[in-house]
Formats: C-alpha cells, sequence, structure tokens
C-alpha cells in the first residue's frame, strides 16, 4: 500500500463530522476539525471561558466539547481529543496542505457544498483523496463546476450514524475517478478504522439508507393494515427477526422521527421512479407527530414511545396510539407460535417456524421481509450494480442486521418465498425466475460457515461471479465442527483450529463463551499440541463476545452439594493452564473483543501480549458474583502494581495497588479496547485495533515476528516485597468509611476486602517476599471462603437467573 | 502565678487550597513571613531574648516536617540559639501551642515565646501522605477511631436534630457576614501581607517567575446563595445533609503571636493584647468529634473564674455547620458573639494554623469593638475540644 494517512481533515463540525473525526482520532490520525469562523466571542461567559483565545473556532470547540456528552459515546478515550486539533474555515484553511485526506462534513446543501469542494480544490496537495459525507446528495453534481483534476480524486464516504459503532462506509465513486486511488483508501479505512466497505452508486440515499428506510415505511404501512400496535411490531422486528432489540420504532425514535421522514421524502421527491413511491411518503401520524415536535429521544424521549415518571418515581414508557392521538400503556400482542420460536436458537430456523403460520404476527413478519426482498430486487441492477452482496452487507452493517435481504431469502427457501411472493401479487424484476442461487455456497449452511460466500448472482445480468476471500477474515468455527478440516482438537466448548504458517488458535464456542470444564479440557489438550506441532497460540474468536466469564451453574452446585475440594480443583486446574501459557516455550496472543470479562479476561492476561479490538468491553467483574478473580486475575494485576512500584527507588506499592483495588473491587468494565489498557486492566504488551476483521491476522502476524526474533519465554517471579496486613488495613479503613457513608454494602465491603487481601499478599508483617505461587493459593483461598458465605450464594443464584448483579 | 501576655496575634491571609493564591507557598516559609511581622512591629525585642519557639501543624509531614518550627524560625532569620518545637492536637494545634507557652511563661520557666500554627493543606492531604489502618483498631470495634471528618458530622446533625436547612443557612450567613467584613477591612490589622511566586515553564525552556502579595481571605463567596448551597449534593454519606458547601474549606495559612511575662513586657516597652485566662482540652466519642467544644468551652470558663454571660465574642471554628449549630445550641450560646466576620465555612480552615489565626481574629475584633471576655474554640479529630479564654486588655 502506497497510501499513508497520518493527517486529516475533516471539513464540518456537525454531530457527523465531529464524530467522524474521534474515529479517526481513535485510529490514531491527527485530526483537524473544522467549521465556520466566529467573529466574536460567544456571549455566554462559560463558552467564553472555554473557548478563551481560540475564540475564531469556537463552532469546532464546541462540537468537540459536545463529544463528551454524546451517547453512546463517541469517544474510545477521553484521551484521543488529544489527536483533535479545532480550527476554522478562514484562518485555518492552509493546515489542508499537510492533510492526506480531506473529508467535506458540511451541512447538506447543494450550494454550500459547492462552496466548500473548490475551497478545498484550491487549498490541498494535488493527489490527496477528497471525499464527500454526504447522505443523499448528487455527487456529480457537487463537483460539476470542477475540473477532471479535482474527479479523479473526490468520491463519497458514507459514514454511518454513530461511526464509532457502525461497521459500514458506502463509498460512491465519482465515474472519472482514479480507480486505484479509491481502491487504495478503501484498503486503509478497512485496515485502520475498522469499516465495512460496500461500494454504492450515485442515487439518492445510496444502497443501505435506501433499503433500510424502505422496510421502516414498510413496517408504517403493515402496521396500519394489520391493525398491531407500535410496541407489538417492536417485539416482532427485534431479536425475533435477528435484528437489533430497538427493532423498528425504537430506532426511530433514537435516530429522530424528523431525520427519518427527511430522508424517506428525499426518495419520494427525487425517486420519481421508485417502484414503491408512495410508501416513502409518512403516514399522517407521523406528519402530526412532527409538527407536534414529537420527535423522539432528542425531545425528552417522547416521540413514538413516551417515557413518564410516577409519583414514586417509577418510570413507564408508553407507546403512542396514533387513532386516539395519545400514549397508552404498553399492551404486546401474543402470538400462538412465540414460546416455541424464542427456543429456536438459530434466526433463519426461526423465521422459517414463524412463517408457517398465518396469524397478524406471522403475517406482519412474512410481508415486510416480502416488500424488502421485492424491493431489494428491483432496485438490485440501479443502486448496487447488480451485486447482491452490496445490499446485504450494507444493510447488515449499517442496520445490524443478522442476515441480509438476499441471505434471508435464499435462507428462507428461495422458491418457496418466490412462489408465495407470487401469490400475493407483488410486482418482481423479470429476472427472478425459479432455482435462482443468490450466494454459493447457500447461506447458513454449513459450508457457509467455513468460507463464507465464494460467489454471487449478479441478477439481470443472469451470471455468477466470484467473490474472493479477503486474507484476513478466517470463518473460525462457530460450534464443534466435524466439516472443518482445519480443527486439530475439538469438543463442545472449544476448538483448536490450524490458522497456518506454524500458528494454531483457540477458538471458545460455548454459550457466551463462559469458561466450562470442557474449555478447560480444551486449554490443557491445545497446549500439548501447540507445543509438539506448532510455532505459537492465538486465542481469539469470532463471537459477539470473547468471554462472559467462568460457567457460575458449575460453581453453584458444586456449593449446594457441599462439594468445596472441587471448586478448588476447578480453581487449580485454571490457574495451572493459565501458568502453563504464561510461561510456554511458545508465545501466545489473545484478542479480546466484545465482552471479555471475569474468567475470561484473566485467560486473556496471561497471554504473552494481546491485540484488543476497539470495541471491547472488559472486566474482572467477580465481585458482582460475590467472588474475586482466582483464576490469576487478581494475581496478574498485584504482580504488575508490585513491579511498577519497583521500579522506583523505594517506591511504596499501595499507590499502584491501590489502582488495581479500584478496578477489581468495583467491578469496573472497559468502554472500550483503548480504556482497558489505559485504566491499567491490561499492561505495557497490549495494543488496540478498530478493524475487527485484521484482529486475528494482525495477532498471527504479531506471533510469527516474535517467532522469528527469538521468543524466550518470562522470567519466573519470585522476589515480590507485599505489603502484608498494613496494607489491609489501610483499604479497610476506607472501605469502612465507604460502607458508613452508604456508598457501598457491608457485604461489597466484605468482598473487596478479600480483594485487598490478596493484592497485599495476606495478613502477615509487611516486608515479607512471596512468590507469583503464594498469590494463587491466596487466590484460591479466600475464593472458597467467599463460596462459603450465603450472600455470595443469593449473588451467584440472582445472576444465573435474571443476568443481573444483586447488591446484598 | 505570673500572667501570661499576648502581643501582636498576626497571621498571612487563608488562601484555597489547591487552586489558591498560597498553593505554592511552603508552609515553613509563610510562618517565617508571620514571624519577621511580628518582630518588624516590636523592633524593642531582641530576638536572642526569645526562649522557643512553638508551631502547631495537623499533618508535620513533608514540606511541614523535619520540625517545622525550627525551619520556620531559622528561615525567619531568627538567631541559630532560638529553639523550636512542631506541636500536634490536629484542628487546635495553632491554640494548643499559644496555651503551652503561656503555662510556662506563668510557671516562670520562660519570658518570651512566638506561638501559632502553619498548615499547607494544598501540600500536605488530610492524613498525610500515606495513611495506614490498624488491625487493632478496624478489627477490634473500634472502627469508628477512623471516621471520616464530614461522617461524623453527619452523626452530629442525626443525634443532634440538626436539619439540611438549618446547615445551609447558618453557611448561608457565615459567607454573607464574611464577605461585609471583608469589605469593611476588619482583618487589615491582623493580616501580614505575603509574597507569593509562581514558576512556570517559559520560552525555550526558561523559566517563568511571577511574583504576587498576597494579603486577603480568598473563602468568602459574594456570589452564593442558600438556594445554591440547598442544591448541593451530599458530600460524604448518600442521603446525608453534609456538603461541600456547608462544611469548612481545606485551606492554606499561618498565624502566629508572642507570648510574654510582665517583665519582659516592661522591659521591651510591649503593648499587650490581652491577658492569656485559661485553657481546656476535652475528649469526646471519636464518631462525634464535632461536638469537643461542648466539653471544653465550660471547662475553660470555669478555670478562668468566668461564665458564659461574661464573654461577649466567641471564635468558634465551623468545621461543618452541623457540628457548630450542635455547640451553640447545646450551650444555648447567642449567636450573635459567635463569628461576627464569617467563620471557616467561608473564610476556611487551615488546620493546624486555625487556632492562632482565631486567636488573632478574635483579639483584633475585641479591640475594635472594645470588648473584655472572648473565647477561641474548636472541635478536633477523634474526638476532641479545646477552648482558650482571653481577657482583652
Amino acid at each position: 500500500m502506497t497510501l499513508r494517512i497520518n493527517r486529516v481533515a475533516v471539513l464540518g463540525a456537525g454531530v457527523m463530522g465531529a464524530q467522524i473525526a474521534a474515529h479517526l482520532a481513535a485510529a490514531g490520525v491527527r485530526t483537524h476539525l473544522l467549521d465556520l469562523a466566529a467573529e466574536a466571542p460567544p456571549q455566554d461567559p462559560k463558552l467564553a471561558k472555554l473557548v478563551g483565545k481560540k475564540f475564531r473556532s469556537t463552532a469546532a470547540l464546541l462540537a468537540i466539547e459536545n463529544l463528551k456528552k454524546l451517547k453512546p459515546s463517541p469517544l474510545a478515550s477521553d484521551s484521543i481529543l488529544a489527536n483533535i486539533i479545532p480550527g476554522n474555515f478562514t484562518d485555518d484553511i492552509s493546515v489542508l496542505q499537510d492533510c492526506d485526506w480531506v473529508i467535506e462534513a458540511v451541512v447538506e446543501r447543494i450550494d454550500i457544498k459547492k462552496m466548500m469542494l473548490a475551497k478545498i480544490a484550491a487549498n490541498t496537495k494535488p493527489h490527496i483523496p477528497i471525499t464527500t459525507n454526504t447522505s443523499g446528495l448528487s455527487l456529480e453534481k457537487m463537483s460539476e463546476d470542477l475540473d477532471e483534476y479535482f474527479h479523479r480524486r473526490f468520491f463519497g464516504t458514507h459514514f454511518f450514524n454513530p461511526p464509532r459503532y457502525m461497521k459500514l462506509l458506502e463509498i460512491i465513486p465519482h465515474p472519472e475517478n482514479d480507480k486505484a486511488l479509491v481502491g487504495e483508501l478503501a484498503a486503509w479505512i478497512e485496515k485502520y478504522l475498522g469499516k465495512g466497505i460496500v461500494y454504492a452508486k450515485d442515487t439518492i440515499n445510496f444502497i443501505a439508507n435506501r433499503v433500510g428506510v424502505f422496510t421502516m415505511m414498510a413496517s408504517f404501512k403493515h402496521l396500519d393494515e394489520l391493525a398491531l400496535n407500535i410496541e407489538t411490531v417492536d417485539a416482532l422486528t427485534g431479536k425475533t427477526m435477528g435484528r437489533p432489540s430497538s427493532a423498528t420504532f425504537r430506532t426511530t425514535d433514537v435516530v429522530g422521527i424528523d431525520t427519518f421522514a427527511h430522508v424517506a421524502k428525499n426518495v419520494y421527491l427525487y425517486a420519481p421512479d421508485d417502484p414503491y413511491r408512495d410508501l416513502f411518503q409518512p403516514p399522517k401520524w407521523i406528519e402530526h407527530l412532527i409538527s407536534k415536535g414529537s420527535l423522539g429521544q432528542k425531545t425528552n424521549s417522547v416521540g413514538l414511545y413516551k417515557k413518564t415518571t410516577d409519583e414514586k418515581g417509577q418510570t413507564e414508557i408508553l407507546a403512542y396510539r396514533p387513532a386516539t392521538d395519545s400514549y397508552a400503556s404498553q399492551q404486546v400482542q401474543e402470538f400462538p407460535w412465540a414460546e416455541a420460536a424464542k427456543k429456536i436458537p438459530d434466526t433463519i430456523e426461526r423465521l422459517k417456524f414463524i412463517l408457517g403460520h398465518n396469524d397478524a404476527g406471522a403475517q406482519y413478519i412474512w410481508r415486510t421481509l416480502r416488500d424488502t426482498f421485492a424491493y431489494s430486487a428491483i432496485l438490485l441492477a440501479e443502486i448496487a450494480d447488480n451485486q447482491p452482496q452490496a445490499i446485504d452487507n450494507g444493510i447488515k452493517w449499517g442496520f445490524n442486521w443478522e442476515w441480509g435481504p438476499f441471505e434471508l431469502w435464499q435462507g428462507l427457501g428461495y422458491d418457496t418465498v418466490l412462489e408465495r411472493m407470487k401469490e400475493d401479487g407483488v410486482k418482481l424484476p423479470g429476472w427472478l425466475k425459479a432455482g435462482i442461487k443468490f450466494y454459493k455456497p447457500a447461506p447458513n449452511s454449513s459450508e457457509w460457515h467455513l468460507t463464507g460466500p465464494t460467489s454471487q448472482y449478479q441478477g439481470e445480468l443472469g451470471k455468477e461471479r466470484g467473490i474472493v476471500k479477503a486474507p484476513q477474515l478466517f470463518f473460525l468455527p462457530k460450534s464443534q465442527n466435524a466439516d472443518d478440516r482445519r480443527v486439530v482438537l475439538a469438543n463442545k466448548g472449544a476448538s483448536l483450529v490450524d490458522i497456518d504458517d506454524g500458528i494454531a488458535c483457540l477458538v471458545f464456542h460455548s454459550k457466551m463463551n463462559a469458561i466450562s470444564n470442557d474449555i478447560a479440557d480444551m486449554m490443557f489438550k491445545s497446549f500439548d499440541k501447540v507445543k509438539s506441532d506448532f510455532a505459537g497460540l492465538v486465542i481469539a474468536n469470532d463471537a459477539e463476545v470473547f468471554s462472559a466469564g467462568a460457567d457460575l451453574k458449575q460453581i453453584l452446585t458444586a456449593i449446594k452439594e457441599n462439594k468445596f475440594d472441587s471448586i478448588d480443583q476447578l480453581l487449580r486446574r485454571f490457574q495451572a493452564i493459565l501458568q502453563m501459557i504464561k510461561y510456554a516455550p511458545f508465545p501466545s496472543i489473545s484478542c479480546p473483543q466484545g465482552l471479555t470479562l471475569g474468567g475470561g479476561c484473566e485467560v486473556t492476561l496471561h497471554t504473552s501480549e494481546q491485540i484488543l479490538a476497539g470495541d471491547t468491553f472488559a472486566g474482572l467483574v467477580e465481585v458482582g458474583v460475590g467472588l474475586i478473580p482466582a483464576g490469576g486475575g487478581t494475581k496478574e494485576l498485584a504482580l504488575r502494581a508490585y513491579a511498577q512500584a519497583a521500579k522506583g527507588e523505594n517506591a511504596d506499592p499501595m499507590p499502584f495497588l491501590q489502582k488495581a483495588f479500584m478496578l477489581i473491587a468495583m467491578g469496573k468494565t472497559s468502554t472500550s479496547g483503548l480504556e482497558a489498557v489505559e485504566m491499567g486492566l491490561y499492561g505495557n504488551k497490549a495494543s488496540v485495533t478498530l478493524a475487527r476483521d485484521y484482529q486475528l491476522q494482525f495477532a498471527k502476524k504479531r506471533i510469527l515476528s516474535l517467532v522469528d526474533s527469538g521468543y524466550q519465554a518470562p522470567l519466573p517471579i519470585t522476589q515480590i516485597k507485599v505489603v502484608g496486613d498494613a496494607g489491609i488495613q489501610t483499604f479497610n479503613m476506607m472501605l469502612y468509611n465507604m460502607v458508613q457513608g452508604r456508598q457501598v454494602s457491608p457485604y461489597d465491603a466484605l468482598i473487596a476486602e478479600k480483594v485487598a487481601t490478596v493484592l497485599c499478599g495476606g495478613e502477615i508483617d509487611a516486608g515479607h517476599t512471596v512468590n507469583e505461587e503464594y498469590f494463587l493459593e491466596l487466590e484460591r483461598r479466600v475464593f472458597l471462603e467467599l463460596c462459603r458465605e450465603t450472600k455470595t450464594q443469593e449473588r451467584i443464584e440472582a445472576m444465573l437467573k435474571t443476568g443481573k448483579p444483586l447488591r446484598n | 502565678m505570673r500572667t501570661a501576655y499576648i502581643v501582636s496575634p498576626l497571621r498571612s491571609a487563608v488562601g484555597k487550597a489547591m487552586r489558591g493564591t498560597l498553593r505554592t507557598k511552603r508552609p515553613d516559609e509563610l510562618c517565617a513571613d508571620v514571624i519577621k511581622a511580628i518582630l518588624k512591629a516590636n523592633p524593642s525585642v531582641d530576638p536572642k531574648t526569645i526562649d522557643d519557639v512553638i508551631i502547631g501543624c495537623a499533618m508535620p509531614e513533608a514540606e511541614q516536617g523535619m520540625n517545622v518550627a525550627r525551619f520556620a524560625l531559622l528561615l525567619a532569620d531568627l538567631p541559630q540559639s532560638v529553639p523550636g518545637v512542631t506541636v500536634n492536637r490536629f484542628c487546635s494545634s495553632g491554640l494548643q501551642t499559644i496555651a503551652m507557652a503561656a503555662f510556662q511563661v506563668q510557671a516562670g520557666g520562660a519570658e518570651c515565646i512566638l506561638a501559632g500554627g502553619t498548615e499547607s493543606m494544598t501540600l500536605v492531604p488530610m492524613m498525610g501522605h500515606k495513611p495506614v489502618g490498624s488491625r487493632k483498631v478496624l478489627k477490634d470495634g473500634r472502627e469508628d477511631y477512623y471516621l471520616s471528618m464530614g461522617l461524623t458530622a453527619e452523626n452530629v446533625a442525626k443525634e443532634y436534630k440538626i436539619s439540611r436547612e438549618d446547615q445551609d443557612r447558618f453557611s448561608f450567613e457565615s459567607h454573607k457576614k464574611a464577605v461585609a467584613a471583608i469589605e469593611k477591612g476588619w482583618a487589615k490589622a491582623e493580616t501580614v501581607p505575603v509574597q507569593v511566586s509562581f514558576r512556570s515553564p517559559g520560552a525555550d525552556g526558561t523559566v517563568q517567575i511571577q511574583e504576587q502579595t498576597f494579603d486577603t481571605d480568598e473563602g468568602a463567596r459574594a456570589d452564593t446563595t442558600f438556594e445554591v448551597l440547598s442544591a448541593l449534593k451530599p458530600a460524604f454519606k448518600a442521603g446525608g445533609t453534609v456538603t461541600a458547601g456547608n462544611s469548612s474549606q481545606m485551606s492554606d495559612g499561618a498565624a502566629m503571636c508572642m507570648v510574654v511575662s510582665e517583665d519582659y513586657l516592661k522591659r521591651h516597652n510591649l503593648k499587650p493584647m490581652a491577658r492569656f485566662v485559661s485553657f481546656s482540652v476535652a475528649g469526646v466519642p471519636p464518631r462525634v468529634m464535632g461536638i469537643g467544644p461542648i466539653e471544653a468551652i465550660p471547662r475553660a470558663l470555669k478555670m478562668g473564674g468566668l461564665s458564659l454571660k461574661d464573654i461577649q465574642r466567641i471564635e468558634l471554628n465551623e468545621a461543618f455547620a452541623a457540628q457548630a449549630l450542635a455547640v451553640l445550641r447545646f450551650l444555648e450560646i447567642d449567636p450573635s458573639i459567635v463569628n461576627p466576620g464569617g467563620g471557616a465555612i467561608a473564610l476556611g480552615h487551615p488546620l493546624g494554623a486555625t487556632g492562632a489565626k482565631l486567636t488573632a481574629t478574635l483579639l483584633h475584633g475585641m479591640q475594635r469593638d472594645k470588648q473584655k471576655y472572648g473565647i477561641v474554640s474548636m472541635c478536633i479529630g477523634t474526638g476532641m475540644g479545646a477552648a482558650g479564654v482571653f481577657e482583652k486588655l
């Protein structure tokens, strides 16, 4: 790759522009955020103080301030703000000369965009990419006044809101583009920003919003036709269909009803030939809500839902009733298939089951799916250049659906669905003949899970086109899979996979990847296997969560049966294998991502290095279930604290232990990979990548480099001078006041004292010298002490029952 | 028994800890400035004749460790023959030193002693840099020895039924009185202007030094209102009543005076401010340390052969509005004679300096208002109270 992007300018500090800047900043890019220059300091003295001498850049400064308040947070950590440099179009336009990429994100008005593009053209190095983040305006029109040299490097990069979290980035090429440049930037975006690229044509709302918003509009229509209420529709169109739990109308409230209607109207106004044009005209009651100013979350959470609080402080979320223009308590309609459907974990199988019914609920699901399938097929050529994958990826990455329309159609049975559509008299394009396979292999087939799609059917072109697997994608097994020839060892909980070049990958695939006996067994077996047959070990998986922690059911059962010895054995085994990995003769790298909690987090703490995904929610959260990390997690944090103190001359370990104590005793979970490192959960061998798809490849390359550069196991840690009982009592002094101040419960304090007991090295005199094994003994002792406490048992039971921690 | 006289009770202005003007000022140097001012005000005193320098400090470590009294007197350019001792009784340290000096003079053990206190809460935090818990305290049913001061105030509020509203009103009054007093310049006579310097990074690796004179208490807020104070969240206990606004402020400051015998007074032709009458310190349960003055004030009065009726002015340290109100109500003290120029809630509480600071404020106030008997009193962490009685001359 020749393109090197160190410095980027984002022009326009609106909510999108600022968030794009934040994402670039998190990727380590120096980012200039520019907006209109202010003529005078702000009137408000508070704002005036905030902007100080830089008042000319007030708009950008306030946008950066606002980043701290947005939810979900666009900031991987506050520290990344150092990478965002505020400025204004007037005084700072010269910074564009130093930039490697310029993103235009000003207000969606063609005249203003034209002006801005002319300014960019005049102030940039000649060959850098210049892109627009427009979500609907025509690129050709926007740049019509500029010359071919500009057109070569001008295209659309449409981020989805919120850009930190949404994987989709639509690239809208200009016909005169230098294709190599577009390709290079796309590759850079995938690798550094972690986005999934979908190429879209320069048509209204591009791909994802065109189809996604269509589905929402179809939802309105069928809601009226089938006389369902909005909460029932949300119950139907959320997890049941493999879509986000915010489903249809809660999503609309979050986006803003006006924003959503604006995007819909865009189609109505500018795509006069759209086959479903009338559907894009929002229903009257939606217009009514907009005129009332009930726009959803941004208007005090009054929109399609309304949050109310009664005298007792109990909140209730009421649902809108279009017929009476009022809000009522939610009444989710029940359907006969609901209970049985819940028990089907696979979304496609579940939908097949539901579609076998004919009540209003099943009809609703059918009709919205049917319309979405038909619409996607009709527009395939126009918006997606006959590539079904573009629409599927757009919808999956831009709207968080588990399956895109074409994948789902084929998964449900292409011909059956087609027949039923025809029976319903749905208008369809002529190329939809019987027996078409949108993809090979079939979506959700065992083969599909091994390779992903290898070819797609190009609609009206009537032929297949191969899909080249991106080298960074591994398609790790999500269950024990006898067909997967890469698998070296496997049981129900985990598999060891040969990922080539002498590297093996240990993949968890239990429920929520909870650390079970199976996983522990597989870790031992994998250790031996890697030691004899491989050069290094990666611990990673393709699931949504790395691991939600230890298998609590197993522990609770042992407690109930009074088998404390078996808990001790369990801990010994888990500690032993993690110590083996830590001191293995081969290097190991773990890839935390998503939830990486408790025992799962402890696994990652013991590998030689860690490569964290940008969205890693990691923590040693055992106190929530009345326990402490006893798989070496408390030990690792203690060792690190003592090691940090040992770097200073006669330095006191207490401030370092205190930091570790707060992490464990408060059960703190990171909100990003970067934060997991900054808060001290991971040490200096951890790095972060925003590119989740590349995480495993990076880990593999890193291991190979460790192997090539003569990896040696770390030295054993033997001489740790602990703070002992005085340290524990110092924590107790603080805990006592927290209990008295009602900030924590007495039982919280008791657990926290146990955390302190391990960190401080037990109730011994200060100054004793101990080794690593001693901390593991303390972990086990304290863990078993807690297991015997009724309140710990209650906490475990509550977690198993409700999934939420009990504070007793 | 001989009489002990107080000469030139002076103090620095009180700075807000952490962000205030004294944030860079070392407490030994600050105290030295006050000592110099006392000697300057009494040119007839030959420094060689000073028998001892006793300085109170509540957290005597780091910049205020190493026997801060000895350092302060040496930095004040007193002869090296003059000794110094540091005394710690937490918040009453600055009054304790005056009493110790007075007792020594009364007993004939000394003719002239410099006494007072100094504290930088900016440089040394509450509990010091390395608090260490004791197993004996925490595991033997004595945990309340470690109860944070704010939580003891919550206990006092509960047991003495001091409402949140009363605490906030009291605090608002403290600010109002302090702002008015500063406007009228009441503290001018007792305040020693001190030089403060700030060293910050200049251009090209140079040091930029900024000098400033600090001469006015900076804690009082003219812009606060009862409503603002009422809106603050409890600072120490969920659902509690004690807030940052109805607690004393953390501060930096120093205060000293000269305690001399009658002979010394005459020999050097000094003008005494007051006669030391009596001093008492008493213990109370640590969990309600704020009520300490309830025990200390009556004892000190009794020792001095006086009763509350004789007292025209009281400087009662406002550690917390809750404890100050509990003391006033329990002893049935007329609030109008207490802290007429505002208290620690508005002006700040530089721990070990507070006793001497309040003595300076009391005596100068009595001079202004031509009053005869006054008291300085405060509560003390881990459950104590102290009170000193003075007769203005």
